[in-house]
């Protein structure tokens, strides 16, 4: 089948799910990797005009903020230490006046595994590591993974600086929005379940379909949305059972579980939330960057011009922002929205539509 | 960050670590997340672990359920 | 001789610089017009003279598929094979980091000498110095090179038209995700850079349909997205069809994996050309008999516009292509 009939299939099945629907559904995706496959192959222009598709808090840097930037910093600076980070960090506006990213001021090495800050503990006993990571709950897992090794092998050089952000209790924060705020459901993160499983969604108020990354599934799982939407039905669904079990991955799990209880974080465009974020158990206080380095957490001002926190929570497309390709471009950032490689507004920007070709 | 790779596991060592390949692209992962997985299997990488294992019936049954779905139109 | 390392004093014009040069330089490159090590080469003329420039800074040195010498011939080739020559001189400079392995330095030039003879160029003056430690990294390389006019092609931007097609020579992306891969140590046995001279295919695109071939330009650092901006400059766009960008299996599994998109991504061994309609049919078929034109695509059409690529995505309606902001990969050639 050609693309073009494909297109006009898609286009087709998700009109017929929501026929005698009479008023505007919103949707929303809370995924990174879900915001750019659906920008970069501009998957809304199949939508029907009722269904708005919204992209949400996907982005662990964006809502991480610029505070954590400027703890990075700190840790950076210090004598001795070497700071590792996955290479998405390192073009964030920090807080400061000038906001200036970690690569304009400090020498932080890219990494692409959590893995590789440990080989480096390991192979340079001289130096101080501080893994500086955020992100949702495959990063987190794999971040367990390098704490245990760190433990088994004693590591005295090793430290982590983090802001993993836990995903559920925002999306029931969002579930129960009202009026024009309200969500009728979610396209939940596929590789997040594959991690949680089915279970990390279960008794969601609105319903929600797993989904993998393929332009394809996601079209499919979209369907599926709809039909759950249309048919007041408020379950999850899983759309992605190649890789999302029920009950996801208990190794993984437990790994966090040794390592990190839930703790309130706060989350740009939502303030602090209960339980939405990770932070090391106390027994683990040995890991923690923050305690070994008397670092405090910063609560930094973002510029009083940047919206992001409203493109976070849906509000706001990152289009109708007055800064959007304007004073804010990928080139000359305000907020993470714009420079992060899963922003909302990075996306929007870099995938921005034209006339049809 | 979300993204992540199905890979197949080429060969497993004593050290909890696989080496992956997909596509002619080879990484040394590690297993610490998935210790059961073994040569053949194909699993998903992120951040150089491997995070879930394939089931490949399920992948199969996936295809399968788009393809009814778009049966009986022209192609 | 002075051991194995390059030492400042080789940079000094003095007895350590001579015997540097008749021990690396004079052997590789000593016949024809570098014989004698004139100031200056006389090499014969009489035609309209291509003379371009380009400097090698690649790391690692050496990569699946070539090495940094190997590059600064190729680079200097390609450039004035598709600005319309035929290339026959180059200079080569080298500036060497004090400490640099005297092992290594043999190889890159070896591998210089090497790829000249496969291009029919000769080097035939150079110049060496020597920068203390830290100063530079390793070597860097620097040439100019001299080609004489190709009479066979008339190229230029005032003979484009909407309806041109954008045609590319194989599949993008090789080189700059060889160097990444192996600078994080990931395995490629199924890819290698591309660098290899453009001789073959600008050859066959004449012998097909030389008269349909209207501009040419070698896509290197910015890829052929940052070529195909150059080449439509402010009066055309480019209506780029995305499933058309051809890339190896291993080079997809690469984007995913970095997250850059290929469009952008560093290549050493392709051209992008503006070709008509009528002939681009003849040029893509004449390409995919060879070797390294497998992949060789159609990526679309100009139209009137005013320097916008837009690519269709298939799925809906198509979207700016952009130039990205910052050095994707630094120090990719």
């Amino acid at each position: 089948m050609t693309r073009s009939k494909q297109a006009e299939f898609w286009r087709e099945q998700l009109a017929e799910a929501v026929r005698g629907y009479d008023h505007p559904i919103r949707v929303m995706e809370v995924c990174g990797s879900h915001t750019n496959v659906i920008a970069q192959a501009g998957l809304r222009s199949l939508l029907p005009e009722k269904v708005r598709l919204i992209s949400g808090p996907g982005c662990p840097v964006c809502v991480s903020g610029a505070g954590f930037i400027e703890e990075a910093r700190k840790a950076g600076s210090l004598p001795g230490v070497t700071l590792m980070i996955f290479g998405d960090l390192l073009h964030i506006p920090g807080a400061s006046l000038e906001r200036k990213t970690l690569a304009e001021t400090v020498c932080a090495e890219v990494i692409y595994s959590p893995e590789e800050a440990l080989e480096y503990a390991l192979s340079h006993p001289e130096r101080q590591v501080v893994l500086a990571a955020v992100g949702f709950d495959p990063t987190l897992s794999a971040t367990a993974g390098v704490l245990a090794d760190a433990e088994e092998r004693k590591l005295k050089n090793f430290s982590l600086l983090s802001d993993f952000k836990r995903l559920r209790p925002v999306l029931d924060l969002l579930a129960s929005g009202e009026g024009d705020d309200g969500l009728s459901g979610f396209l939940l993160p596929g590789h997040v379940a594959a991690v949680c499983g089915e279970a990390g969604f279960a008794g969601l108020r609105i319903p929600g379909v797993i989904s993998g990354f393929e332009p394809e599934n996601i079209l499919h799982s979209l369907l599926r949305l709809l039909k759950l939407i249309g048919a007041g039905k408020g379950s999850v669904e899983n759309n992605y059972g190649q890789v999302v079990y029920p009950r996801g991955n208990p190794v993984a799990l437990e790994l966090i579980e040794r390592f990190f209880e839930p703790a309130p974080s706060v989350w740009r465009g939502f303030g602090e939330v209960a339980g939405a974020g990770w932070s090391l158990r106390p027994e683990w206080r040995g890991f923690d960057a923050f305690a070994r380095w008397g670092i405090a957490r910063i609560q930094a001002a973002e510029s009083p011009l940047c919206r992001c926190g409203e493109v976070l929570r849906g509000t706001l497309s990152p289009e109708k922002c007055g800064l959007f390709g304007r004073q804010c471009t990928p080139e000359h950032p305000v907020g993470a929205c714009m420079v992060s490689s899963e922003g909302s507004c990075q996306a929007a920007y870099r995938y921005r539509e034209v006339g049809a070709a | 960050m979300c993204v992540a790779l199905p890979m197949k596991i080429m060969e497993v060592d004593a050290d909890k670590h696989a080496v992956v390949e997909f596509d002619g692209v080879q990484r040394r992962i590690s297993l610490r997340l998935l210790p059961d997985a073994a040569a053949g299997d194909f699993v998903l990488i992120h951040a150089g672990y491997a995070i879930e294992k394939l089931d490949e019936g399920k992948a199969v049954e996936q295809l399968r359920l788009l393809e009814e779905l778009k049966a009986g139109l022209d192609l | 001789m002075n051991g194995k390392v390059i030492t400042l004093a080789h940079g000094g014009g003095g007895r350590l610089q001579n015997e540097l040069i008749a021990e690396e330089i004079v052997p590789r490159f000593g016949t024809g017009a570098l014989r004698g090590l004139p100031d200056a080469a006389r090499v014969p003329g009489g035609e309209e003279l291509l003379v371009t420039t380009d400097s090698f800074v690649v790391t690692p040195r050496f990569f699946p598929g070539g090495d940094i010498g190997k590059l600064a011939v190729i680079g200097t080739v390609n450039d004035l094979l598709v600005a319309g020559g035929i290339p026959r001189y180059l200079t080569l400079s080298l500036i060497l980091e004090d400490g640099f392995s005297r092992e290594e330095l043999g190889r890159i030039l070896d591998s210089v000498k090497a790829t000249a003879v496969e291009c029919g160029v000769e080097i035939v003056t150079g110049d060496t110095k020597v920068v203390p430690r830290g100063a530079a990294d390793g070597i860097y390389l620097n040439t100019a090179g001299i080609g004489v006019r190709n009479p066979a092609l008339e190229l230029g931007r005032s003979r484009f038209a909407a309806g041109d097609r954008l045609l590319v020579s194989g599949g993008v992306g090789e080189h700059g995700f060889t160097i990444l891969a192996v600078r994080h140590g990931i395995a490629t046995p199924g890819l290698k850079s591309d660098c290899a001279p453009l001789t073959n295919v600008v050859g066959a695109a004449l012998a097909a349909a030389g008269n349909s071939v209207k501009f040419m330009r070698d896509a290197t650092r910015g890829g052929v997205g940052g070529v195909i901006s150059e080449i439509i400059g402010d009066s055309f766009d480019a209506r780029l069809d995305g499933e058309s960008l051809p890339r190896s299996g291993a080079v997809r599994t690469l984007e995913k994996m970095f997250g850059i998109e290929s469009w952008f991504s560093a290549c050493e061994g392709r051209l992008v050309m503006v070709a008509d309609a009528a002939g681009a049919g003849a040029i893509l078929e004449a390409w995919k008999k060879l070797e390294c034109g497998r992949l060789a695509a159609d990526l679309g059409e100009l139209s009137p516009g005013e320097g916008r690529m837009v690519v269709s995505g298939g799925w809906g309606g198509g979207r700016l292509l952009t130039l990205p902001s910052g050095e994707q990969m630094p120090r990719i050639c």
